[in-house]
């Protein structure tokens, strides 16, 4: 089986974590589950070319904060990290 | 309610009465042919009706077959047609008197309109009284909800009031009866005027007229009391049964406290510019952390940001789970989630099928009573409800606007 031989290059100490932004652009980062992900944000805005306080992380609804490890959000191989861009919105008289 | 029946029956004989009385005092002038024919037609014999006319040139003119055809139609127009066209074909005889008829024929109408005014007020004062005992049918309905101490009182009101308005419609009763047999009385008198002819009974009969009216006046100070009497108690009543409905359903409802001058103080350091890259506040469960930046955006006139909106949601979370008795079972979703359910071709339920397991959330979604959903417009922040409770969903802008897709999205 191909799958079978293609699992023992990853290892178990490592997870495969899709960022997905709003445009449905998705990159896919290997990290190591004690590593907090703020390396991974890090290295998503860079690669995006923005700040990181412009996105938010959201996992499943939840906001990540990147001081948090995979293993704390119980993250597993393949799971996806949605990337939000800041929203701001609204009415002002002047206009 | 039985009382009220007869009594509106009543009230409409009366007013038959008085539709007859106010033909009666002209049951003999000439120009009054039509009507008091029609009046004989729908008695016995029609040949009566002729030989009432003793006026020589009224038989002769009735014996025409095509005058006949105006004159009846005529007869659903007000009779002051009748009279022009009785003056246009007049001979001298009734240019003689046309002049006093009228006047007697305006007297008359003004007093049977009078009269009828005042059956339709007491038809008024009925129909408030009716209200009334609706209001008790539907009261007696709820007592079999509300709590029973104060459906006691309720029903013990009730009691005091209904004797009273009891009362009410039988004074009516009789200040109708009172007032047809006055009008009928001055009617009668008014023909017999007629029947002399000439002025000084008519000025007695003005008399008459005024101290009927005055007569009336008094028994109508009185109606108009009870009427006032009894639109306070209505109003009375009306007033205590609300009460009853609000302490079924309570309102919760929070009194703004005014802060202290210590918390006024930080509220200002909070929002000086020196804080804008600090931390000012970190929300536990929802991992957001508030900057003096983020805080920029509730001054006044400027635009609101997420963050600010999601922490507020989760506060109102808290509130509600902290005291779960005093709230409604809500949901708040965050701002991304109505951006997520849409962002593949209009609906992607799959995206965020993840969001609201009840593992993670702790509790059904579906158990909730409302589910709030911010939505995000490029420059302008709506909000869509779904009601569960009522099985509705609301759509909240504050630029009114519609938008049929978000609620499409949301079913």
């Amino acid at each position: 089986m191909s799958a079978a031989d293609k699992k023992p290059l990853i290892p178990p100490s490592h997870i495969t974590i899709k960022i997905k932004s709003q445009d449905d652009i998705c990159v896919y980062f290997r990290i190591k589950r004690d590593v907090e992900l703020r390396t991974m944000m890090q290295a998503y805005s860079d690669k995006v070319g923005q700040q990181m306080s412009a996105f938010r992380f959201h996992c499943d609804g939840i906001r990540i904060k990147p001081n948090q490890t995979p293993n704390e959000l119980d993250l597993e191989d393949g799971d996806e990290i949605d990337a939000f861009v800041d929203q701001i919105a609204g009415f002002s008289h002047r206009h | 309610m039985g009382a009220v029946a007869i009594n509106r029956k009543r009230s409409d004989e009366s007013f038959n009465f008085i539709n007859q009385q106010s033909t009666n005092p002209l049951r003999n002038s000439p120009y009054f042919q039509a009507s008091k024919k029609r009046r004989f037609s729908f008695a016995m014999s029609e040949d009566s009706g002729k030989p009432a006319s003793s006026n020589p040139t009224i038989s002769r003119i009735s014996r025409y077959p095509d005058a006949k055809a105006p004159l009846r139609r005529e007869i659903h127009a007000p009779s002051r047609g009748i009279l022009r066209y009785g003056k246009a074909k007049s001979n001298d005889y009734c240019e003689k008197d046309a002049n006093f008829f009228v006047r007697k024929y305006d007297d008359a109408k003004r007093s049977a309109l009078e009269a009828l005014r005042f059956v339709n007020k007491g038809k008024d004062f009925v129909d408030l009284g009716d209200e009334v005992e609706k209001e008790e049918v539907v009261s007696d309905d709820s007592s079999v909800q509300a709590i029973e101490v104060i459906d006691c009182d309720d029903d013990e009101e009730k009691k005091n009031l209904q004797p009273s308005f009891s009362s009410g419609v039988t004074d009516v009763k009789k200040g109708e009866n009172f007032r047809v047999e006055d009008t009928s009385m001055m009617l009668d008198s008014l023909s017999l005027d007629r029947d002399v002819d000439n002025d000084a009974s008519s000025l007695e009969a003005y008399r008459k007229l005024m101290q009927s009216a005055e007569k009336r006046n008094s028994k109508l100070e009185a109606l108009g009391f009870e009427i006032v009497l009894n639109e306070k108690k209505l109003s009375l009543l009306r007033q205590s049964r609300p009460k009853t409905v609000e302490k079924r359903v309570e309102v919760p409802r929070e009194p703004f406290i005014p802060l202290t001058e210590d918390e006024e103080a930080e509220v200002y350091r909070a929002f000086s510019g020196r804080n804008r890259r600090k931390v000012l506040a970190t929300h536990e469960n929802s991992n957001i952390d508030i900057t003096g930046e983020v805080l920029q955006c509730l001054t006044p006139s400027a635009w609101l940001n997420d963050e600010v909106i999601n922490v507020y949601l989760e506060l109102l979370k808290e509130r509600e789970t902290r005291e779960p008795k005093k709230y409604l079972k809500c949901h708040y979703f965050n701002t991304f989630f109505y951006k997520k359910l849409v962002s593949d071709s209009g609906y992607n339920f799959k995206a965020v099928r993840r969001w609201t397991t009840q593992r993670k959330l702790g509790y059904a979604l579906i158990d909730c009573d409302m589910i709030f959903v911010p939505i995000h417009r490029g420059v302008h922040w709506t909000l869509a409800v779904i009601n569960n409770r009522e099985s509705k969903l609301l759509y909240l802008d504050s630029l009114n606007g519609v938008d049929p897709m978000i609620l499409n999205a949301l079913i």
